[in-house]
């Protein structure tokens, strides 16, 4: 086994066996080397997004977790958010500058989850338009560059 | 021609009103094949009433047509002996060519089998087929198995085994073209009694201790990580020659803790008795009594690098422990080292890259954080620089990059994106006097980072 998927499959050791409130990892379309998940997450009670379900992708390479993950959101349902586009693409710095491999699937999770809480408003970003028809299909591979971190 | 002729090794073996039934075998080139005969009682139904079985090393050798052949002369054959000759001669034509010498009876083979008599049965604990692997037991004063693992080289035996063991040393045996593998045993009994007290004093680790690493110890493992208690452990490594001298030490754990428990460690060390157990002198010397394996107060160990998940990786185990209680993750060296690599470069190709500047004037600034202790605000890539970095250079003008230390990465920090010119100061490169005393003096843009250890300029 790789270190990637050793690490990986202790990630999801820890999240089956003890899931953080409103994320669980949908084991059905996990793929065999584990490089591809999808986790379900939902709204926080007592926010904008109270109780809608959306679903995150995750693409792991084999330099994980030196490498951060692809992660994006998933299906019909994308939350109308300030820093997420419609095609999915979040736009969140841990995710590609910040990110360090002391973060975890489970940080991103909750990271989005609390990103999602704190959102005021539902609206889409300023740019979305523009972005969506330009982007890359790696959100990766995108220069954020990131407004505030207000939201 | 009698059927005694052809198989003199065949037997009738059950008889019933319709037939008899023969079992036995046939020498065809030189070994024996067991086969089963079924022959009708009435002469009348010999043809196409015979059936024959014969033993899966000799079906396997045949060739399709061969079989289909036998077949049919046994569909048509008229007596058993004349059956058996035919049978005989086609089996032998069609192996002569492609004729391998079966294992079991090789020369190398039996004397294999030989040697393992001569050492005992109840010694050998697996053969694989070939018997080119012998798997032997040996079991100690102390009821503790042993297994010497054998590899043979049929091709020849005068070539030195491999030989695979559970000892801590690595087994050297002496070896001669003569050497009997159960001298290769006795060697090994012998090696086995050097390490009595070695595992003894293991033994009484573990059973008083909560061992944490290795999980499973084996009789080869000199090393064990013991708890002290939650989030501190005593990582050893003992002598196993000499078992109940001092051994390697290492504590894992936040730092103040270790350190004090080296402290500790130091002004004791004189009352090491090698003739006490190890045990009792590492409780001793570092003035404790360990906790038990039942003990449950014992938060389990962050022993897990906060990087790879993994704690033992390469031999090598987390011993670089985050500094931050809140933290206090062990990461191992390899792995810290290993991202710090690729920030550093991923600073090198992103300023080749996007910036084209020359690496020789780059150097990693340090910045502490603001005295609010505040994250700034707003960050800003390198390449939404880029602009600004063009318009100076167009200007002829020179600037001072800051260089964040939290990911050495190509992040800029600066606090308002609006404030952005008072943290990259263009000045005209040539105005008389400038030098880094002018810039250190001058800018405001230090008063901001009045604690930078160094900085960059172009």
């Amino acid at each position: 086994m790789t270190s990637m998927e050793k690490r990986l499959q202790k990630e999801l050791q820890a999240m089956t066996k003890d899931p953080p409130a409103g994320v669980s990892v949908n084991t059905d379309l996990l793929s065999s080397n584990l490089s591809e998940w999808v986790v379900d997450i939902e709204g926080a009670p007592g926010t904008l997004y109270e109780s809608e379900r959306f679903q995150l992708g995750f693409k792991f390479t084999s330099r994980y977790p030196f490498d951060s993950p692809q992660v994006m959101f998933l299906g019909p349902n994308i939350p109308v958010h300030p820093h997420i586009y419609s095609n999915g693409h979040i736009c969140l710095s841990i995710l590609t500058e910040d990110w360090s491999p002391a973060l975890s699937v489970q940080s991103v999770c909750l990271s989005i989850v609390s990103m999602l809480s704190s959102c005021k408003e539902k609206k889409l970003p300023p740019d979305n338009a523009l972005y969506v028809r330009t982007c890359s299909k790696d959100p990766k591979k995108t220069r954020w560059w990131y407004h505030d971190n207000s939201v | 021609m009698s059927v005694i002729d052809i198989a003199p090794l065949l037997l009738p073996l059950e008889t019933t009103d319709t037939f008899n039934k023969y079992f036995g075998f046939l020498n065809i080139l030189g070994h024996y094949y067991k086969f089963n005969i079924q022959v009708p009682k009435e002469e009348s139904k010999l043809q196409g009433g015979m059936k024959l079985e014969c033993e899966w090393a000799l079906h396997h050798r045949l060739g399709n047509h061969v079989k289909i052949l036998i077949k049919q002369r046994l569909n048509n054959a008229n007596s058993l002996a004349f059956f058996l000759k035919d049978f005989v001669f086609i089996v032998e034509n069609s192996l002569k060519d492609s004729f391998v010498e079966p294992e079991l009876c090789s020369v190398v083979s039996l004397q294999i089998l030989e040697q393992i008599q001569e050492l005992g049965w109840n010694r050998l604990l697996d053969l694989d087929q070939t018997l080119s692997l012998i798997e032997l037991a040996h079991k100690d004063d102390s009821g503790r198995m042993h297994k010497l693992k054998i590899f043979l080289n049929k091709q020849d035996m005068t070539i030195r085994p491999i030989c695979q063991t559970q000892l801590p040393e690595a087994f050297n045996f002496i070896w001669s073209g003569k050497t009997r593998l159960s001298h290769i045993f006795q060697e090994f009994e012998v090696a086995v009694n050097l390490y009595q007290n070695f595992w003894n004093m293991l033994k009484e680790i573990d059973d008083n201790c909560c061992v944490l690493e290795p999980e499973k110890p084996t009789f080869a493992s000199t090393n064990r990580r013991i708890a002290i208690k939650s989030n501190l452990s005593l990582h050893i490594v003992v002598n196993c020659r000499q078992p109940t001298t001092f051994p390697e030490c290492k504590f894992v754990g936040n730092p103040p803790e270790t350190s004090e428990f080296r402290e500790t460690l130091n002004l004791n060390l004189h009352r090491w008795d090698v003739e006490r157990s190890l045990y009792k002198n590492l409780q001793e010397v570092l003035d404790i009594d360990f906790p038990s394996p039942t003990d449950v107060s014992i938060q389990v160990v962050k022993a897990d690098c906060g990087i790879c998940y993994c704690h033992n990786q390469n031999e090598e185990v987390p011993d670089i422990v985050c500094e931050d209680q809140r933290c206090s993750h062990a990461f191992h060296q390899s792995c810290l080292y290993e991202i710090m690599v690729i920030m550093q470069i991923h600073l090198t190709v992103t300023m080749r890259m996007e910036l084209d500047l020359d690496l020789d004037l780059v150097k990693a600034v340090t910045m502490k954080k603001k005295q609010q202790g505040q994250h700034p605000l707003l960050f800003y890539h390198v390449s939404q620089l880029l602009s600004y970095i063009a318009k100076a250079k167009k200007e002829n003008c020179m600037i001072i990059m800051f260089l964040n230390n939290r990911s050495i990465s190509d992040w800029i920090m600066v606090e308002d994106g609006f404030e952005i010119k008072n943290y990259f100061t263009f000045v005209p490169k040539n105005e008389p006097g400038l030098n880094e005393d002018y810039l250190s003096q001058s800018s405001s843009v230090l008063d901001c980072f009045s604690d930078c250890t160094d900085m960059v300029y172009m």
